[in-house]
Order: C-alpha cells, then sequence, then structure tokens
C-alpha cells in the first residue's frame, strides 16, 4: 500500500518548536550575558547569573539547543523527502527528540551551579555527555536506516553533509571528553596542558565545521533549490565541496593556538590548510548563490529566500574572514580580541540563524499542513530586525576587537609599550553597548517568528490528536538512475 | 619528533592535500552524464530537487588555485611537513628573539643613562617618566589607583600628596617598589576594652586637632604609651618603621572614628609586593622616577 | 582526468560505502595532529621534575575552572614582543601540563592571568574578588562574593587527587592522606587566592623563572 503511506513529520514538528523556544533562550541569554559585559550590575553578585557562570548556557543554548534541533529536525524532514519514504524506527526518532531536550536542560540547568568541564563548547559534565553520544548514536541510527530504505537510488548531497555531520560531531565528542569522573559532578579529562589544548581545539573548531556549516550546508542544500524552484546550480561543485570540505576541515583546529606553547609545526598545518579551505567553503557558498540564478526576481515577494541569500553571504564573509584570521601574523592581532566574538557571530547570526530561520519559514508550513506562513509581513520585520541587528553587533565587536589588537601591541618610537591592559578595556566599553542592542534586535526578530509559527500551527494545534498526513508520492518514472521499487 | 611520527604526519599531509588538489582538478573536467535540460537526471523530493551541471566559475578557479599555491608554499617555506624546518628555517621562538632584539636596540638610548642617573634627574625626563606611567597602570594602579591617589581599603598609601611613609626620596622608592614593604601594627582587641578602645580613638584624633571628644581623649592618652612606641611619644610616626604619622591629618585606612577604632581593635597588615623579581632593574626606575615626578609636582605648590 | 565519475557515482548510490569513506575522511586530520602531539607528551612527562598541585592550590584551581575564569583570562603568553614585554616570559608547554582541561583560554575580556602570581598582595585579591570595582574602577569583572562563604571539602580533595593519581599525576599515600588538614578550615577563597599567587611561579620548570624578568618596558 505505498500511495497511502506518510511522512512522519510529528517528531519534525516537535523539534521545529524547540527549535523555537531554544532559540529564543539561548539569544535571550546572550543578551543578558552581553549586558552584564557593558553593565556589571547585571550579575546582581548571584552566582549562577554571574557571566562566567551563564556563558556556556548562551553557547550551549543557541549551538546545540537551538542549532541541534533545528539541525535534527530539517534532517528527518530531508531524509524522508529526498528518498521518498518514512522515517525508520519512529520510536528511536521520538526517542532521540525527547533524549536531546532532557540533555538541553540537563546541561542548561548544570553549568550554572558550577557543574562544568570548562572545556569551551564541551562544557556539560561526563553523564550528560553520555547521554549525548546515546542519543547521537540513536540519531545516526534513524539517519542511516531511513537512508537505507529509500526509494530512490542516487542519495542527495543534503544527505551527505547530514551525515558527515552525524559522523564526524560523533567522533568529536567522544575523543574530547574523554574523562574519569571524580564523583557524579565532577570529572578530569584524560587529557593535559597542550594536548588537552589541541585535542579542545581540534573539537571546538570543527564542532563549527561539522555541528554550525556541514549541518547547516545540509540544511541549506535542500531548501535553497526548493525555495528558489531552481535545480542546483552545479553537482559538480557538489561533489569536490563536500570531500574536500569535510577532511581539510579537521586539520585546522590548530590555528586557535597560533604563537601559544603548541610545536610550531602544528600551528603551520593548521594555518596551511585553513587557507586551502577557502576552496570549498567559497565552493559550497558559490554553489547556494548561483542555485538563484533565474529566481533573483523571488527575493522581493518570498522573505525566507531572503533570509537564505543573505545566510549564503554571510557564509562566504565569514569563511573568507576565518581564513585570513588563521594566518598568522593577523592572528597575532586578532587572538583574544573581540575580534574573534564578531567573526563567531557574523558566522552563527549572519550564516546559521539565517539558514535556520529561511528553512523554518519554508518548512514549517509544510510540515504543519498550510498553504503558507501565517503572516508575511511578520517575516519581512524579522528579517530587517535580524539584519541591523547581525550588523550592529558585528560591526561593534570588529571595531572592538581591531582596537584592542591595536592597543596591546602599540610600541612607542622608543621601544616602550604606548597603552596600559585598562585602558584597551576604557576604550572598547562603549562597544559592547552597541552590541547588546544589536542582541536586542536579533532577539525581537526571533519573537516576532515565534508569534508568526504559534499562529501557522493554530490549525495544526486544534487537531493535534490526528497526525496531517503528507502523502509520499512515487518517485518520477523516468530519471536516472531508475528509481527503487516500493517498500511494502 | 622520531622518523615515524615525521612520516606518519608527512603521509597524510600528502594524502589529503593530494586527494584535494585531484577533485580540484579533475572536478571540472569530469564527464558526468547529462540530460538535455542540462541536469543529470537525479530527481527527488516531489521532483522539485534536481541538480545542473554548471561549469565551475573561473573566479573560484582561480582563486583556489591561489590558495593551493600559497598553503603548498607555506608548508615549503615554514616548519610543519613532518620534521622539515621548512626552507626560511623560521621559529616562533626565533622571530621573538629579533623582535625583543631590535626593540631594545630602540629602546638602549633612552634607556642607557637611566641606569646611573638618580631618580630625582630621570624624574625631570618626560619620555622617560611615560614609561614609568605606563608600567604602573598595568602593575601599580591596581592598588594605587591609576593616578596614584591610593586606596583605603587596602591601606595603599595616596603616591602623589607629598606625603611618605617611609620616605619620597629616589632611593627610598627604589627600595620601596625592589623588595616591597609589609606595614604591621599589631591589634589591641585584646588587651583593651571597647571603652578604652574609644577612648584612645578619640585621643589620637585630637593629635591632629580632628573633631574629637575632649573628656574622652583625655581619658585615653595614657593608653597611647604603646603606641608611642612606634609612631613616636607625639604621634609624629617614624619613616623607618614605616609608622604613620599620625599629626597631619592624612589617613592610610581612613581618619573617621569608627575606622580608627576597628584600625586599633583588629590592627593593620598592609602589604606591598616585592617587584624585584616582576619587573627589571630599569623598569622598577622608570616606575619610581613617574611617582616621584607625580608627587613632587603637586606637592610643589 | 575526465573519468572516473563512476566510482564517485557508486558511492553515493550505497549508504554504507558513503559513510565510511565520510568516516576515513574526517579522521586524517586528527591523526595526524593529535597522535603525534599526545605520544610526544608522554614521552617527556617523567623528565620535567614538575610538582602537582598542592591540595589548596589543586582546589583553588577547580574553583577557577567552575567559575569558569577562562571565559576572560587567558594564560598563555604567546611568544610575540609585545606581550612578554607586558607580561613576562612567554608560556611554555610544561607549565600547564597539570592543567586538567587546560585553562589557557581563547578571550581577554581582563588580561592574562599565566605569571599574576605574587604580582598583588592576598588582600588585593580577596578585595577585587569580592568587589572588582572597589579596587579597579574600570572593571566590568563580576563579584564572586560566595567564594568567602564556603569551605573547601577535604574529603572531596582526596577523592580527587586519587583520581588525578589515576590519570598519572605523582600523588604519594603522603600526599593524599595530608590533603584533607591541608585544606581544612580555608574558604573558597583562600584556595582560589593561593591558586593565583602560585600562577607562573609554583608550576613551571626550573629554567623559566630564571628568564622571567617583564623585560624591557
Amino acid at each position: 500500500m505505498p500511495k497511502t503511506e506518510t511522512y512522519n513529520d510529528q517528531v519534525v514538528r516537535l523539534f521545529l518548536l524547540a527549535a523555537a523556544v531554544w532559540g529564543i533562550i539561548g539569544m535571550s541569554v546572550g543578551v543578558w550575558v552581553a549586558a552584564e559585559l557593558a553593565w556589571p550590575f547585571w550579575n546582581f553578585d548571584v552566582p549562577f547569573l554571574t557571566f562566567s557562570r551563564l556563558r556556556p548556557d548562551h553557547t550551549f543554548g543557541v549551538i546545540f539547543a537551538f542549532g541541534g534541533s533545528a539541525l535534527m529536525g530539517t534532517c528527518y524532514y530531508v531524509v524522508q523527502r529526498t528518498g521518498h519514504t518514512r522515517l525508520a524506527w519512529p520510536r528511536v526518532a521520538n526517542f532521540t527528540f525527547w533524549g536531546w531536550q532532557l540533555i538541553c536542560v540537563l546541561a542548561m540547568v548544570t553549568m550554572p551551579l558550577g557543574i562544568t568541564q570548562s572545556k569551551e563548547y564541551a562544557e556539560p559534565e561526563w553523564f550528560i555527555d553520555i547521554l549525548i553520544a546515546v542519543v547521537w548514536v540513536a540519531f545516526g541510527a534513524v539517519f542511516f536506516a531511513t537512508l537505507a530504505r529509500r526509494r530512490i537510488r542516487h542519495i542527495y548531497v543534503a544527505n551527505w553533509y547530514y551525515g558527515a555531520f552525524i559522523i564526524a560531531v560523533g567522533l568529536l565528542h567522544i575523543v574530547n571528553n574523554i574523562a574519569v569522573p571524580v564523583s557524579l559532578w565532577k570529572s578530569y579529562p584524560v587529557y593535559s596542558g597542550v594536548v588537552d589544548a589541541m585535542v579542545q581545539w581540534w573539537y571546538g573548531h570543527n564542532a563549527v565545521a561539522f555541528f554550525l556549516t556541514a549541518g547547516f550546508l545540509g540544511m541549506m542544500y535542500y531548501f535553497v533549490p526548493r525555495q528558489a524552484q531552481q535545480p542546483l546550480w552545479s553537482y559538480r561543485f557538489s561533489i569536490v565541496n563536500f570531500w574536500a570540505l569535510i577532511s581539510i576541515y579537521m586539520w585546522a583546529g590548530s590555528h586557535h593556538l597560533i604563537y601559544t606553547a603548541l610545536p610550531d609545526w602544528v600551528q603551520s598545518v593548521g594555518m596551511a590548510f585553513s587557507l586551502v579551505l577557502l576552496m570549498p567553503s567559497w565552493g559550497s557558498a558559490a554553489n547556494g548563490l548561483l542555485t538563484f540564478n533565474g529566481s533573483w526576481h523571488k527575493l522581493k515577494t518570498d522573505p525566507a529566500a531572503k533570509f537564505m541569500v543573505i545566510a549564503l553571504v554571510f557564509y562566504a564573509a565569514s569563511t573568507f574572514e576565518g581564513s585570513m584570521m588563521a594566518i598568522k601574523t593577523v592572528n597575532a592581532l586578532s587572538h583574544y580580541t573581540d575580534w574573534t566574538v564578531a567573526h563567531v557571530h557574523s558566522g552563527s547570526i549572519g550564516w546559521v540563524a539565517m539558514i535556520t530561520i529561511g528553512s523554518l519559514y519554508a518548512m514549517a508550513p509544510r510540515a504543519l499542513g498550510r498553504p503558507a506562513m501565517h503572516s508575511t509581513p511578520a517575516m519581512e520585520l524579522h528579517f530587517w530586525l535580524h539584519t541591523i541587528g547581525v550588523l550592529l553587533y558585528v560591526l561593534a565587536m570588529w571595531t572592538a576587537g581591531v582596537t584592542e589588537g591595536l592597543m596591546w601591541r602599540a610600541t612607542n618610537p622608543d621601544g616602550s609599550l604606548t597603552h596600559a591592559f585598562i585602558d584597551s578595556l576604557i576604550t572598547i566599553r562603549p562597544m559592547y553597548t552597541v552590541r547588546w542592542l544589536g542582541g536586542m534586535f536579533v532577539l525581537a526578530g526571533m519573537v516576532v517568528m515565534a508569534w508568526n509559527l504559534w499562529h501557522t500551527a493554530a490549525h495544526a494545534r486544534a487537531k493535534l490528536i490526528t497526525p496531517i498526513p503528507v502523502p509520499i508520492p512515487e518517485p518520477e518514472a523516468d530519471q536516472s538512475p531508475a528509481p527503487l521499487p516500493a517498500m511494502g | 619528533m622520531t622518523p615515524f611520527w615525521s612520516a606518519w604526519i608527512m603521509f597524510l599531509i600528502v594524502f589529503n592535500l593530494g586527494i584535494t588538489l585531484f577533485l580540484f582538478l579533475w572536478g571540472p573536467r569530469v564527464k558526468i552524464p547529462v540530460l538535455p535540460d542540462g541536469t543529470t537526471g537525479h530527481v527527488w523530493a516531489h521532483g522539485v530537487l534536481r541538480e545542473g551541471l554548471n561549469k565551475l566559475p573561473l573566479w573560484w578557479l582561480l582563486f583556489s588555485g591561489a590558495m593551493f599555491v600559497i598553503g603548498f608554499a607555506y608548508l615549503y617555506l615554514y616548519p610543519g611537513f613532518g620534521s622539515f624546518k621548512g626552507a626560511l628555517g623560521w621559529t616562533s621562538h626565533q622571530q621573538l628573539a629579533d623582535d625583543t632584539a631590535a626593540n631594545s636596540a630602540k629602546l638602549e638610548p633612552l634607556l642607557k643613562g637611566i641606569a646611573d642617573q638618580p631618580i630625582e634627574v630621570i624624574a625631570r625626563n618626560a619620555e622617560a617618566t611615560r614609561i614609568g606611567e605606563r608600567l604602573f597602570i598595568d602593575n601599580c594602579a591596581a592598588c594605587h589607583g591609576r593616578s596614584g591617589h591610593g586606596n583605603a581599603l587596602l591601606g595603599a598609601p595616596n603616591l602623589v600628596d607629598g606625603d611618605w611613609l617611609y620616605g619620597g626620596d629616589g632611593e627610598t622608592l627604589l627600595a620601596s617598589i625592589n623588595d616591597g614593604r609589609a606595614g604591621v601594627m599589631p591589634p589591641m582587641g585584646g588587651s583593651l576594652d571597647k571603652v578604652a578602645i574609644e577612648n584612645l580613638a578619640n585621643y589620637v584624633l585630637s593629635l591632629s586637632g580632628a573633631d574629637h571628644s575632649p573628656a574622652k581623649a583625655k581619658l585615653g592618652a595614657p593608653q597611647f604609651a604603646v603606641c608611642a612606641a612606634c609612631h613616636g611619644p607625639t604621634g609624629t610616626g617614624n619613616p623607618a618603621l614605616g609608622a604613620p604619622n599620625l599629626t597631619d591629618g592624612t589617613w592610610l585606612y581612613g581618619g573617621d572614628l569608627a575606622t580608627i577604632e576597628q584600625t586599633i581593635r583588629d590592627g593593620r597588615h598592609g602589604v606591598m609586593p616585592a617587584w624585584r623579581t616582576r619587573l627589571s632593574a630599569t623598569d622598577v626606575r622608570l616606575v619610581a622616577a613617574w611617582v616621584h615626578a607625580q608627587s613632587h609636582a603637586n606637592a610643589a605648590p | 582526468m575526465a573519468g572516473g565519475y563512476k566510482y564517485f557515482e557508486a558511492i553515493e548510490k550505497r549508504a554504507l560505502l558513503l559513510g565510511v569513506f565520510t568516516a576515513i575522511m574526517v579522521s586524517l586530520g586528527g591523526l595526524a595532529e593529535i597522535t603525534p602531539i599526545f605520544m610526544a607528551a608522554h614521552a617527556v612527562k617523567p623528565t620535567l621534575g614538575l610538582k602537582p598541585y598542592d591540595p589548596l592550590r589543586l582546589a583553588g584551581k577547580d574553583i577557577y575552572v567552575r567559575e569558569g575564569c577562562y571565559l576572560c583570562h587567558t594564560q598563555m603568553v604567546r611568544a610575540l614582543r609585545a606581550e612578554t614585554q607586558r607580561y613576562g616570559a612567554f608560556s611554555t608547554a610544561e607549565e600547564s601540563v597539570y592543567d586538567r582541561p587546560h585553562q589557557w583560554g581563547s578571550k581577554r575580556t581582563g588580561p592574562d592571568l599565566a605569571r599574576v602570581g605574587g604580582k598583588y598582595s592576598d588582600e588585593w585579591q580577596r578585595r577585587h574578588l569580592l568587589d572588582p570595582r572597589s579596587v579597579v574602577p574600570e572593571s566590568n569583572m563580576p563579584s564572586y562574593p560566595w567564594l568567602s562563604q564556603a569551605l573547601v571539602d577535604g574529603a572531596d580533595i582526596q577523592a580527587r587527587m586519587r583520581t588525578l593519581r589515576l590519570l598519572g599525576d605523582p600523588y604519594s599515600d603522603a600526599d593524599i592522606e595530608g590533603a584533607a588538614a591541608a585544606v581544612g578550615g580555608h574558604t573558597e577563597m583562600e584556595a582560589l587566592i593561593a591558586y593565583l599567587q602560585g600562577l607562573g611561579i609554583a608550576n613551571e620548570p626550573a629554567g623559566v623563572s630564571a628568564n622571567k624578568q617583564e623585560g624591557t618596558p
């Protein structure tokens, strides 16, 4: 009975909801900690509200809770549609949803209480790490099992990226978090000093590469051609970029440790590979942007497409910036300053958040059984709030970072240092206020999106008991290679 | 690095960059079956997802080619390819040594005289005191404040008021900075009760002519004999011990009644760290010169 | 160079092959960069003659880790002239050999702390942690008043030392036995200050301190 089989969008809808909620939570925490840097009053002398305790909640909240939910949701959505098959193992898929939400809640609660490994971007303690590993393996199992039962022989490029995202993040997570527990609340990593630094930044950089890049490229490769209603620009590009990107990225982590106590050779290798990395990075951005050729008029009417295009522009810009920052002379200036913060946020609120928002706007009506989002003007408003926010943020932090870098090294003609450290902080404090304002714009946009999603989902909420069936069509008969016969 | 690990690294670099270079050269040329509409014939998602086979843009080919050239050149010139040291023989530590040597050469003319000149003379050299100020803000301002006005919370003295605990001449300043100071006043709370402390505090206030209760001060006067050992019989202090002058209205921790009572009751233990191990001899002279210049500029009128 | 598409097509049509090749390709970088350093670190360790953290400093280090100080302070003086001029001799790999996890950091909202030990008095550190703006008016650092209210737990420190010994840190039985007494009655504030005051002093190999002057101005 293949004709009556429908896509399993229930778990997709759950992830969609979770992404919207975690997005607002994660970004609210971000705005809060930004306020703490500008006005330390906001720490309130309360341990769990203190900047150094709360910042991991912002990074975990937006990367793993918001980004993770969006990635897992879209992954389940995309793998079904590009395989013309229903999601395999629905119970396991549901487990991945509830398991991931449990992980996020546990992490967000324990970290501000001081229960933390303090490994940047891998703060949750060992028992949460084990849960993450379990849920991650289950996620991979559902994905590959669904892929295995696909009815189209050729695997679409979006799935290559989702697959690489799952495999690499699993590898990174497990290797980086090997630790020996002292108690339930405390563990020590097996690595120390320079080895720990190398492992940590191999992990940290590739959390960016595979969580924030490969996963979201999977999203891009599905939703951009879908929204542009054009064939993907070039399959050649897909092949070259994929294999180059997933392997080269893994070498680049050591560019976070230039001029440190890490041996020179590792630093150089990281820098050289970071430059070669521009080839697949710009190739991927070009493959996405050029797909809009012939559909540029859509930008006038479709805010989702607009989000995607600006996301790709930010992707190209921030990958270029990243490779430049890996050059040791630039890194000597930029490292440890707010320039790094500017770079991270042009990548995360420019590329990651905007491709996610664009994809959510494209996916939500379909997953919720509606012809379109509830309000197009609200999407338009969100676009402008977000764009102004990210520009304010990035320009403020870029200015602050370059200022810090220059002041720290400024030397008088006679060879003495010009500025005391504290002077750099005094100089950039106004920029911290501008950054906070930029964050407020982005957050306001997210609230608008949540409102819009809520109303778009009104119909689905009313009949929550009965799922909204999206029938699975037969694969096109005339394609090459020929589609597989229907299952069951 | 052992030959094995060197070979291991070399192999992986060649393997991975080799695959990437192959993809770069092969991708634009490879023959992929194409349909008349310019797509690959792969179709997904309700028939709406298709793939084009466009030529890779020239700007991308040139740009990526340049990145390969720069990347390979970098691994040839700099250490990175296993144990190969790189054609330039560059190391980060050598770069630092060279930069430091070049910078020291720039500093030399200024610093040459400083080793022998008295602090009082260096204090009149604007270039020298500017460096001294930067060093002061990075190292000393945390306690003494960035303009040197001190911090009563820490008992960190005001350095610009012309009033000195140990002495404000160049040599004494050098000694204070190089070896640090520990200003210890023992607690009296064990031997004096609350009333006696209040009386004694009033007497101390009376020494500088501050507001006080004369009756209580009179009662407290005999107790001051113990204090006189350090602060002198008339309370004018002793620079050899760093015992403050109590008659001049300048207070290290605060001159209100409650603070003086606390000082008497609990004692004080002010610590200035020794900087000899942290700052070079020249740095110390520069800081001392700036402090000297500040205190004398402000104290002059 | 125009042939060979069929091999790629074969991979793209088989989920298992695609997964296996992906796993291989993402492993190369880590194998090249991590394994040699890992092996080298294990070969070097015994020759250092470095002492691991004493119990109070260990407690302090773990408080530093717990509070997340690494988010604003680095402990890594890079091999750059302006940095050695400001902070002192560049950091070496040996100095952080007992740091689990490493505290090199990635951002300097505040200054580097690799050589902060002895720079300020204990009282300054205490005031500064209680209320940073009472001593540095321009600071945007949070206050940590709760540290002076909590006591370090001796049994917990012993458990931590036993775990660290399992990982290779050379603590003797006597070290661990004496740990409870060594931290007994000390507040977390005192432990953290002990740790800070040892930075750049107590955990570096012989030879570094000889070269430790902040150099030319």
